[in-house]
């Protein structure tokens, strides 16, 4: 069920005008029941009912003696009315299929149960009830066609195969509250005050009878009484239509005399000469003569019109508002398009501003160099910033994130490469794979053999194999590999030459030719030979330079000494010249005047050499 | 608090007749604050509620532990949010004769929980019987701490909300002035369509 808060309501009387006729036709019938008319009538319809119900409480004896049960009467006739009281159902009814069921069962407490039953099925169902006891009654003794053809949900093939008892439960279970949902509801409670009514009816009856049984009147007697009183009724009836005629004519004779006709005539006076203008506004001033109704007449002619152009007024006033408001509503719309124009300019300005930030023209121009791919992503999350764009930051975060992590397997791989080599179960293949996907996800240029060969290691893609290099011969364009690689010449080059030139390729089973081979070993003492000259020639460089630290350590050794002994750097005593102004007498005051006079130069700041003049 | 008006359905039942263009419009115009008041409710609405797991959506639905009963509402947001919305169809009249002619709803069972949790007893039932006799007290309290507590906008208990009652309360009656205006609109409209009738119609 939705949550309903109502913000505009309205009020609807249908159903109450509805209740309202109900009750009205209730009251109407209570009125009807107790008006003087009705008392007769009344009084003959609670004798009619009271007799019914004798007869129904006789028939329900008979029937209850028929089958011993007759005992139990009184009990059930109570039983009945209160049943009658709660379903609005009539006591005949009731009756009828009580009887019915205590034929079949020959038992009460059985025959009220069922009836009960059959209760809730009628009013659950709309069948009538004898029809639902009659079925049951029937059930009861093994008949079930009956029951099948209420059609209530079962078949006759289902009830053969069931106990009356088990069918009971079952129709208990299902129409469980049916009469009581069914006299709840308005119809039922109507029908329950009807039978209150007709119960009343009764209960006057049997005291009426009760009454004229105990006033000893004989029935004879009675029946003159009542036609007695039926002829004084009709006396009194004629005797009122009389009166009412003479009434009437004596009105006509009253309102034909000529008085009458008089006054009527000043009356008429009255009201047009003197009520109206009253009525008018005139007051009780005025005379009876004709000019004062013209001016009456001119006054309330003055007053409509007075009304319209007041009206008029109103509408142009009401005009003149919704012009207002146009104008501004209009005023509103244009501020907002200035407003729309002012926010578009601003946000192309922003454009072009951005396109001369310095920070900005930077991060583009790095973006367009050869970058890998962490250093584009961190180029890109500095844009993202300085433009603000929060999403795009979280983003480009995130592959960052990732960028940096792949890099950093990148860098562990290479570290571990070292430790692979030694290692005769190292998955090289799987290694060498890992590591090409990841210089292609970062973006990365540098050959893969570059990077092995960086960390002295020879890959051959081909065969997947790695091995260590013996050496290598680096230049700032390109890195590339030579040498003897387990003690075979691959790839020899000539000796001395630094560019690497190859001496070309050398036939097959080349060791067996004499001359190839010669040639070979040769370049290989020359090679060899050229390391051990350069070899020594690095021991005599070394050689020089030890011998070149020992000569300035000595030399700073007696600079130190000739410092201590008051001398210059070349061993020669210092002379120093001081010149004072004024006189001296002593050689105290030669001192003192020194004294004071280094202070105030170290006051300044400066430094006291030999050669400075202090004064 | 709501506002009673007169004449209104039958002003709505000419025009419906007579032309159901302009009873659109003025269907529209009325519809506008309603929607800003669904809104400001939806965006009270938590995307899910700490403290509460049995009560959050778990992915899947939950089974009532007594058979043939419906399970405890599980609060999804998007759900309780789209139950979130307004009518502007007459509702069937109370036991009083009131009929309302502009409601907000809150449609969902999660979304009438959120709303009205707590009308009735503020602290939880004081005669709970349950092993945790305070849950219904914590409920609450999570319910106050993350939605908002209970605001009234009418005289009665029943008129308290926690997600539409608040939208309506923070609305101030600014969406009852434009209807009032419109539904005056529709009135006077309708009385023109009529006048203008021929004769004998």
């Amino acid at each position: 069920m939705a949550i309903n808060f109502p913000i505009v309501t309205t009020f609807d009387d249908k159903a109450i005008k509805k209740a309202d006729d109900a009750f009205t036709k209730l009251g109407k019938t209570f009125i009807g029941l107790f008006s003087v008319q009705k008392v007769y009538a009344f009084g003959k319809a609670s004798v009619q009912a009271f007799a019914q119900s004798q007869k129904e409480a006789q028939l329900l004896a008979t029937q209850l003696n028929a089958v011993n049960l007759g005992f139990a009467s009184p009990y059930l006739n109570d039983f009945i009315d209160k049943l009658a009281l709660a379903t609005g159902k009539t006591g005949g009814e009731l009756t009828s299929a009580f009887v019915a069921l205590s034929q079949a069962t020959g038992d009460a407490t059985t025959a009220q149960k069922i009836l009960t039953t059959a209760l809730d099925v009628s009013l659950g169902t709309g069948k009538d009830l004898q029809t639902v006891a009659n079925a049951l009654q029937r059930a009861y003794k093994g008949e079930t066609t009956a029951l099948a053809k209420l059609r209530i949900g079962y078949t006759t093939a289902e009830l053969k195969g069931k106990k009356f008892d088990d069918v009971l439960a079952d129709l208990q279970k299902r129409f469980s509250g049916a009469a009581s949902d069914a006299v709840d509801t308005f119809a039922g409670k109507m029908a329950r005050l009807n039978e209150a009514v007709d119960q009343a009816k009764e209960k006057l009856g049997e005291g009426l009878v009760k009454g004229l049984e105990d006033s000893k009147i004989s029935i004879e007697e009675l029946q003159q009484k009542i036609i007695d009183t039926g002829e004084a009724l009709g006396q009194l009836s004629a005797d009122v239509v009389k009166f009412v005629d003479k009434t009437i004519a004596a009105f006509d004779r009253l309102a034909n005399s000529a008085p009458v006709k008089f006054l009527a005539k000043l009356i008429e006076l009255l009201g047009r000469y003197v009520l109206e203008p009253i009525v008018m506004g005139g007051g009780f001033g005025g005379s009876f003569n004709a000019g004062d109704a013209k001016r009456a007449m001119d006054a309330s002619r003055t007053a409509n019109e007075q009304n319209r152009a007041a009206l008029r007024a109103q509408n142009a006033l009401t005009k003149a508002e919704s012009k207002a408001a146009a104008a501004k509503l209009a005023a509103t719309k244009k501020q907002a398009d200035a407003e729309k124009k002012k926010n578009r300019e601003n946000a192309i300005l922003n454009d072009l501003q951005k396109r001369f930030d310095m920070e900005r023209i930077q991060i583009q121009a790095a973006l367009g160099g050869k970058i890998n791919e962490v250093e584009r992503l961190r180029l890109e999350l500095m844009q993202a910033i300085l433009d603000e764009d929060v999403k795009r930051a979280i983003i480009l975060e995130g592959q960052l994130i990732k960028a940096e992590s792949a890099a950093a397997e990148l860098a562990l791989l290479l570290d571990s490469l070292d430790e692979l080599v030694g290692d005769p179960f190292a998955d090289w293949p799987a290694t060498i794979a890992r590591i090409q996907t990841l210089l292609k996800q970062l973006n990365i240029k540098i050959p893969i053999e570059t990077l092995f060969a960086e960390k002295g290691l020879k890959l051959d893609q081909e065969k997947m194999t790695v091995t260590k290099l013996e050496r290598m011969d680096v230049n700032a364009n390109n890195v590339y590999v030579n040498g003897m690689l387990n003690g075979v010449v691959t790839n020899p080059v000539m000796p001395g030459t630094s560019d690497g030139k190859a001496l070309g390729d050398l036939p097959p089973n080349w060791e067996s030719i004499p001359v190839i081979a010669a040639a070979v070993n040769a370049a290989a003492d020359a090679d060899a030979l050229a390391a051990e000259s350069a070899a020594a020639l690095a021991l005599l460089e070394a050689e020089a330079a030890a011998a070149a630290l020992a000569q300035y350590e000595a030399d700073q050794a007696l600079k130190a000494l000739f410092a201590q002994l008051g001398l210059d750097e070349f061993g020669n005593p210092i002379n120093v010249i001081v010149n004072v102004e004024g006189s001296i007498i002593g050689e105290g005051d030669l001192v003192e005047k020194i004294t004071d006079e280094i202070y105030r130069i170290q006051k300044t700041g400066k430094r006291i050499t030999l050669s400075a003049i202090g004064i | 608090m709501p506002v009673e008006v007169k004449g209104v359905v039958e002003a709505r039942k000419i025009l419906r007749k007579l032309s159901p263009g302009i009873l659109k419009e003025y269907n529209a115009q009325i519809a506008a604050p309603l929607k800003e008041i669904a809104r400001d409710a939806k965006s009270m609405t938590p995307d899910t509620f700490s403290g509460l797991s049995n009560f959050n959506y778990p992915g899947y639905d939950r089974k009532s532990a007594i058979q043939g009963r419906r399970p405890f509402p599980s609060f999804v947001p998007t759900v309780v949010r789209r139950g979130l919305t307004y009518s502007l169809a007459k509702t069937r009249a109370n036991r009083s004769g009131w009929v309302a002619l502009v409601s907000m709803l809150n449609k969902s069972a999660a979304g009438a929980i959120v709303e009205t949790a707590g009308r009735r007893n503020p602290s939880g039932y004081s005669g709970s019987r349950s092993k945790n006799p305070h849950a219904g007290k914590q409920f609450i309290d999570a319910m106050n701490n993350q939605v908002g507590t209970l605001k009234q906008t009418g005289q009665t208990a029943k008129t308290q909300g926690r997600l539409m009652g608040a939208a309506l309360v923070e609305n101030q009656g600014r969406a009852q002035t434009v209807i009032l205006r419109v539904l005056d609109q529709v009135a006077k409209t309708a009385n023109e369509k009529i006048a203008r009738l021929p004769r004998g119609n």
